[in-house]
């Protein structure tokens, strides 16, 4: 099947399922008997933490994938990277929502709790392995940098986890990872839905992000070939007297 | 409800404007990419 094809079918699964978050999140779901009307943040916030984590653990295995001599491929580099971006925006995404959330809750738009601080060093470390991929280099050495920067930075994804469970925090413990979770019926439903929904709009992203890097690639080493043929058939044009001055 | 509505649109905001700004670079990209592969004109 066409690759565009693909891209669009996905695009269009991604979004509706978006639309269906979005209408029972805000619409359908109701006010919760302790949060209130807060408790509609459930659908969103969770669910962009989890892409996170999927996004910089994507970026991981394909950092490994470049780093094993015998699946070494650019295509792995390209994965990497653009995961990595993507896996960003969703940091920052969990972080604003979650002071959007402490500001109505705790009452405060940040605090210096465990899991909002370690948060806070994962989106930088990620910012850290982005700049660094933007550092002019070739393909080979750019994708080694950068595999072991995306690896060292991965360390703190389980720190950031386990954090409310490793120290005392402000953050509450996990409502759904356990064997009686706190929510229940439609509410249950919809924050299942709001996790695949997002986990797919991550993949939409990761294919439209993909090919830019590809072809940003494609077009790079396009022109560094026109660039070293034009230089080489400059040189041939100049006659050998013209290259050496003459000393009398 | 005045915050949740602040977090629907900064999340869906935010995530609506970097994927159109996602497939439009992709787009752009494609056609330097074909303009790039199609042979020069002879001059």
């Amino acid at each position: 099947m066409n690759e565009q094809l693909i891209s669009r079918a996905f695009g269009l699964i991604s979004c509706t399922l978006m639309a269906f978050v979005l209408v029972l999140g805000l619409g359908v779901t109701g006010p919760d008997v302790i949060q209130g009307e807060v408790v509609r943040m459930l659908y969103v916030h969770p669910a962009v933490a989890w892409v996170a984590y999927v996004a910089f653990g994507i970026t991981s295995l394909a950092s490994v994938m470049w780093l094993r001599p015998k699946s070494r491929k650019l295509f792995w580099d390209q994965i990497a990277g653009s995961s990595a971006e993507i896996g960003v925006v969703f940091t920052l995404l969990a972080l604003l929502t979650g002071a959007i959330w402490g500001r109505s809750t705790w009452g405060v738009w940040w605090t210096w709790d465990a899991r909002t601080t370690s948060t806070a060093m994962l989106l930088f470390l990620y910012i850290g392995v982005l700049a660094l991929r933007s550092v002019p280099a070739d393909h080979e050495t750019r994708a080694r940098r950068s595999a072991v920067a995306a690896l060292l930075a991965f360390a703190n994804v389980p720190i950031v986890h386990f954090s409310v469970k490793w120290w005392r925090t402000l953050h509450q413990d996990p409502s759904l990872l356990k064997p009686d979770p706190d929510v229940h019926g439609l509410q249950l439903v919809t924050i299942l839905l709001s996790f695949v929904a997002f986990t797919a709009f991550y993949g939409w992203l990761l294919i439209h992000r993909y090919r830019i890097a590809r072809w940003t690639d494609q077009l790079g080493d396009a022109d560094l070939e026109r660039s070293i043929a034009s230089r080489r058939s400059e040189a041939r044009t100049v006659p050998p007297q013209a290259q050496l001055p003459v000393v009398r | 409800m005045n915050y949740v509505w602040a977090c629907y649109i900064a999340v869906f905001g935010i995530l609506a404007i970097y994927a159109v700004r996602l497939v439009l670079r992709s787009r752009q990209i494609a056609a330097k990419v074909l303009a790039a592969d199609q042979p020069n004109e002879p001059t």
